[in-house]
């Protein structure tokens, strides 16, 4: 079912990309993760917009003034907050919706990236099991295809990236910092603001911390294809961060 | 504090899913995504066989079924082998790792001294090399033929195919040329003496395995879906079939006829005096990834699900009472020697087994321990 209804079809839109870029493995990444967040795009904003309207129901008077009324009753306390989410059309599970719907599609290009990049014939063998019939309507025969070619500015997208121009004595893993650094600053720009509160603004800082080292730590190992993936999807969400707030600020104004 | 209960959420959420996330990509790069698996590589020499298959490299005495040494003796979990080895008429054993280094290994009794190594490779051995006098012939994945000397493993000279994950089956040599399978598309030629290309020809499609001779042809068929004819003189191509599925293993010829088998299972019987026109066709209904066998009379298929059958090879009708199962995967190439094929399994804790041509009867030859 899980290649069935996602890796399949990753694998082979994969390939159709790559084969209508000039088979380059680098730009059809580029690609495909645009349209990926293109399409995840209504979910994303949903996210926001829901954070935003849970932002707004915590400002309000009729909030602070339940949350003091039922301080010694939870039960009492959590009812009266559901009463104002129906009010306020806010849907607490709305948020979980667009995070769960993501990471199987993570995961999914994640598994398309590496198994399109065969590297051994087990592997090798084990893509033609994933592969669509040829399509002379498409122009597409991913018999011909293999194998991609995995190089893509001074990378093999299929191993994991490190730079070495020839004065240098070590290698610099290019990719991985990039990663670091646009996580970072993804997760500062998509984060409610929780200045002056004292636990929440701790968790969401570690988040802030634990989130850019976790990605780095993949794009460290893990084949460069993926890190690539990984540095487009954070800028397309900066740029659609930086946009959200632009909207907020002038909405607000 | 409701912020404060909000933000908590939040972050438990994320945290959530970025360990799952963290769980399942790594969970995925320990397993079969990332690891550098195949399947094992098989050679044979008169009474001793030899399995590349993970970490080690065995030579196995057939006449007891036991090793006679391995190689590394201390394991080494990041060095692993899979191209079948190639020994010598002198008894030196080349075999190329997937940490990008060839090995020319002398047995001493049970110790193995490693006479020379090339490391100028940048990707894994996966094919065979091929020995033909002194020379030694090593296709890298790296895209280069290398041909080193076989007494000391030293670069007579290099030919770059093309560049990145295309070499991968043991080059054929006939007479004064090499022949060689690309993944890339291309079948190339080139002279044994120098390196230099007679010619290459792009057949659409990669064709993963080493191709047949027949008279002044190449046999070999691609993932393109299609058999070929090529002319060995020139390169140009004789005649081409379309096939059901994509074709790894090398064809196996016999008489005028050439056998073959692909990844939808069927095996293909076709008349090489008649452009390859069908004689009969089978399906085993499993992927067929090793090259298929001949005798006098039959000829042996094995798929990927563990079966292995004998067909008359006139009439391809089955030539046993009921075929031979063996419990594991089957993606290696066979050996036939005497009266009895020597299969690598892989998923079995038998890792070679012998199966009698006479009616498909099945033993374990080795067992590794």
């Amino acid at each position: 079912m899980w290649n069935y209804l996602i890796i399949n079809p990753m694998i082979n839109a994969l390939l159709f990309i790559y084969n209508l870029l000039g088979q380059n493995f680098g730009l059809a990444i580029i690609v495909f993760t645009a349209l990926i967040r293109l399409l995840t795009l209504p979910l994303t904003m949903q996210q926001t917009r829901s954070s935003l309207v849970m932002k707004e129901i915590q400002s309000s008077d009729k909030w602070k003034k339940i949350q003091e009324k039922y301080k010694d009753n939870k039960e009492k306390l959590s009812e009266e907050q559901m009463k104002l989410f129906q009010e306020k059309g806010y849907n607490p599970l709305s948020g979980c919706l667009g995070t769960l719907i993501q990471l199987p599609i993570i995961l999914g290009l994640y598994q398309a990236v590496i198994r399109t990049l065969a590297s051994s014939p087990a592997q090798l063998l084990e893509l033609t099991t994933h592969l669509y019939s040829p399509s002379a309507a498409l122009n597409f025969n991913p018999g011909q295809l293999i194998p991609l070619n995995s190089s893509f500015l001074w990378m093999n997208l299929g191993q994991p990236e490190r730079w070495q121009p020839d004065f240098l004595p070590i290698a610099i893993p290019v990719l991985t910092i990039i990663v670091v650094i646009s996580s970072f600053l993804q997760s500062k720009l998509t984060m409610v603001d929780t200045s002056g509160d004292g636990q929440g603004a701790m968790m969401s800082n570690m988040m802030s911390i634990y989130m850019p080292a976790l990605m780095g730590y993949f794009a460290y190992t893990l084949a460069s294809g993926l890190a690539l993936y990984f540095v487009v999807s954070n800028l397309l969400g900066i740029l659609q961060g930086y946009a959200m707030r632009q909207i907020r600020k002038s909405a607000s104004a | 504090m409701t912020t404060s209960r909000t933000s908590i959420t939040r972050s438990i959420r994320s945290t959530i899913l970025l360990l799952t996330l963290a769980i399942m990509l790594t969970g995925c790069s320990s397993g079969s995504l990332l690891a550098g698996s195949s399947w094992p590589g098989l050679s044979i020499d008169g009474n001793q066989a030899y399995i590349a298959f993970g970490t080690s490299v065995y030579s196995i005495d057939r006449t007891n079924g036991r090793a006679t040494w391995r190689f590394p003796a201390e394991t080494d979990r990041a060095t692993n082998f899979y191209a079948p080895p190639a020994p010598s008429e002198d008894g030196l054993v080349v075999v190329g790792s997937y940490s990008n280094i060839l090995y020319g290994l002398r047995s001493r009794g049970s110790l193995v001294d490693i006479e020379w190594t090339f490391e100028e490779a940048s990707d894994r051995y996966i094919a065979a090399a091929t020995i033909v006098g002194d020379l030694v012939l090593a296709p890298n994945a790296d895209g280069h033929l290398y041909a080193l000397d076989l007494e000391t493993g030293t670069n007579e000279w290099t030919y770059t195919a093309t560049v990145g994950n295309a070499l991968w089956s043991a080059p054929l040599v006939y007479e004064d040329r090499v022949y060689l399978s690309s993944l890339d598309h291309e079948l190339y030629c080139i002279d044994i003496a120098n390196g230099e290309e007679c010619w290459k020809q792009d057949l659409g499609g990669s064709i993963p395995s080493t191709p047949a001779h027949y008279e002044d042809v190449l046999l070999a068929g691609t993932f393109g879906g299609e058999f070929f004819a090529i002319a060995i003189e020139d390169g140009a191509i004789r005649w081409s079939i379309e096939t059901e599925g994509w074709i790894w293993g090398t064809p196996a010829v016999a008489g005028t006829y050439a056998f073959f088998g692909d990844l939808d299972g069927n095996l293909t019987a076709i008349d090489l005096e008649n452009e390859g026109a069908e004689v009969w066709r089978q399906s085993l209904g499993s992927a067929i990834t090793a090259a298929p066998i001949v005798d006098d009379e039959n000829v042996y298929f094995i798929s990927e699900d563990g079966v292995v059958n004998a067909y008359n090879q006139l009439t391809g009708e089955p030539a046993w009472g009921r075929e031979a199962v063996i419990e594991g995967t089957l993606n290696a190439d066979a050996a036939l020697v005497d009266d009895a094929l020597f299969i690598p399994a892989l998923g079995n804790d038998c890792l070679l087994f012998a199966v009698g041509t006479e009616a498909g009867s099945l033993r374990c030859e080795f067992q590794p321990e």
